[in-house]
């Protein structure tokens, strides 16, 4: 044993982390944001991710601003994709689907949108009502993201449905505009994605559903 | 039974506590305001038991300010209100007694009417079924011809109903007169305790009503569900501030944990982890809440209710 133990190697960073440094970004949270995607991505196999940045109010840095509406210091990622199934279906529209014979996967996937977080991060009521105050000008550049890259691929085979299904559905989706009005199939909501950076991290990606206002809970 | 109290209503302030004594009260305000306090009265005998409690309601400091608020009720110091007791002239005194006395007669000749009306009930089936029992006899007697034996059969079973009204109404068996009894004064009457004490005591003027309960910064979000038509309750028990209820908490489970924040207050995400698993373990959700207005900011809690913005969480299952 008269040779002397070589250098421990260092082990590769993980693809993520490479991914993260490579692209270099201006703020933690953004890059937050990445470890997210990446998460839908890959684990959860969600598709046409898009992403959008509520930017901080970086001016005054230190005396936060008193207007209760004017979002908060530091800039909030916002990421949006298709999952491969639903995640969330209000208890009263759940009833309705029953009612009427429709099953989840009749229905045209939902555009789900995410707001990436992290353990330790500061977030508060302010940042909570950012979000939502973001959300419809954020949904309708997704939607206009979704035209231009393919207008046919959403509607899945309409043509292969008997005609009495696809009335049941068309009358679901008329009901489905209307209760966005009346809020009876609950408010605006998003995923609340919330990453685990301590103790190096194990990637765990913890997802809560956050609705705008008292939304009835699901009784699963 | 809609019995409507005079308003406002007093509430007892004692020792940092607020508190209703009466049962008229109480109802009307959980069946008219949604306010349902704790029930925090129990047996003297047995007081470790907390499973039946009784008067007094113990209302939170929020469920206080918001009858005030709303007119319904007001704040009366337990302690000098009853400072008048002391200067009770003897002929009042004396009327109030006699008053009370004769309440406690009145509900025991409600009582002796009801034992009276039972037993005659009782005696009225007991002597259907002995007539039945007799038409039996008489047909199995005419059936066996031997003359014995239906006089046994009738004889026999009057001892034992007898024996059978002596347990379903003890002392009234004793004398059929007992009507008479109850109606000779002093040993009839039930004892009545009173829980308030306003018959004796004048209504305390306005001038002498407290000021409006401070309350806890989390009074916004509390007043914005109440307005929601939520019941709530102290959310102690469950991990949070309030349980909110859509409907009277002994018909409906609750809908949501609540926790109130202030809206520059910061909330540690591993916080929102927590409340949002904890609801989702009980079927409830999750909901977070507070007003954009601080208190040096608004003239008025009122004020601040309505800038209230509210969240609710619940596990994505993801």
């Amino acid at each position: 044993m008269a040779n002397t133990q070589e250098a421990t190697k260092r082990p590769n960073a993980s693809a993520i982390t490479e991914h993260i440094a490579e692209k270099g970004y201006d703020s933690p949270h953004l890059a937050t944001s990445a470890q997210v995607q990446h998460n839908l991505e890959h684990q959860h196999l969600w598709t046409s991710i898009i992403g959008d940045v509520i930017p901080g109010q970086a001016g005054n840095s230190n005396t936060l601003s008193k207007d209760p509406r004017q979002p908060p210091r530091e800039p909030i990622p916002l990421l949006s994709g298709y999952p491969p199934h639903r995640v969330y279906t209000h208890p009263d529209e759940q009833l309705y689907m029953l009612e009427n014979g429709i099953r989840e996967d009749d229905l045209k996937p939902e555009r789900m949108f995410v707001v990436p977080t992290t353990q330790g991060q500061p977030w508060s009521l302010r940042h909570m009502a950012a979000v939502f105050d973001r959300l419809p000008e954020f949904k309708q550049k997704a939607e206009e993201h979704d035209r231009s890259v393919d207008a046919t691929s959403m509607q899945p085979g309409a043509e292969s449905l008997d005609p009495e299904k696809a009335e049941k559905l068309a009358q679901y989706y008329d009901k489905k505009e209307k209760t966005r009005v009346t809020k009876e199939w609950g408010t605006q909501r998003c995923l609340l994605a919330m990453a685990d950076k301590g103790m190096g991290g194990d990637g765990t990606v913890a997802y809560y559903v956050v609705h705008e206002g008292d939304v009835k809970p699901r009784q699963n | 039974m809609d019995f409507q109290p005079d308003l406002p209503i007093p509430i007892s302030y004692v020792s940092g506590r607020y508190l209703l004594f009466s049962i008229d009260a109480v109802t009307y305000l959980r069946r008219e305001h949604h306010i349902c306090g704790v029930l925090i009265g129990t047996l003297p005998q047995i007081p470790q038991q907390n499973v039946f409690l009784g008067l007094p309601l113990e209302l939170m400091p929020e469920e206080a300010r918001l009858l005030v608020d709303k007119g319904v009720a007001c704040i009366v110091d337990e302690a000098k209100a009853h400072d008048g007791m002391n200067t009770l002239l003897e002929e009042d005194r004396r009327r109030y007694l006699r008053d009370l006395e004769s309440q406690g007669l009145h509900v025991s000749r409600i009582q002796s009417d009801r034992k009276e009306r039972n037993r005659e009930q009782t005696l009225k089936k007991l002597e259907e079924k002995k007539a039945n029992a007799k038409a039996k006899a008489t047909a199995s007697a005419a059936a066996a011809q031997t003359p014995t034996v239906p006089e046994e059969a009738t004889s026999t079973p009057s001892p034992k109903n007898a024996a059978i009204v002596d347990l379903f109404n003890a002392e009234d068996r004793s004398s059929s007169p007992s009507t008479a009894l109850a109606s000779t004064p002093p040993q009839g009457a039930v004892a009545i305790t009173p829980a308030t004490s306003y018959p004796p005591l004048s209504t305390p003027p306005p001038s002498s009503h407290l000021s409006a309960p401070a309350v806890p910064p989390s009074y916004p979000l509390f007043a914005h569900l109440h307005s929601k038509g939520y019941f709530l309750s102290p959310g102690l028990r469950f991990g949070c501030q309030y349980m909110a209820y859509p409907g009277d908490p002994l018909r409906f489970h609750s809908h949501f944990l609540v926790v109130s924040y202030d809206w520059d207050q910061n909330i540690d995400i591993m916080d929102l982890v927590v409340g949002g698993r904890l609801g989702t373990g009980v079927k409830k959700g999750f909901l977070i809440g507070g007003a954009q207005k601080g208190i040096d900011e608004a003239n008025s809690e009122a004020d601040r209710v309505d800038t209230v913005r509210a969240f609710s969480l619940e596990w994505a299952g993801m």
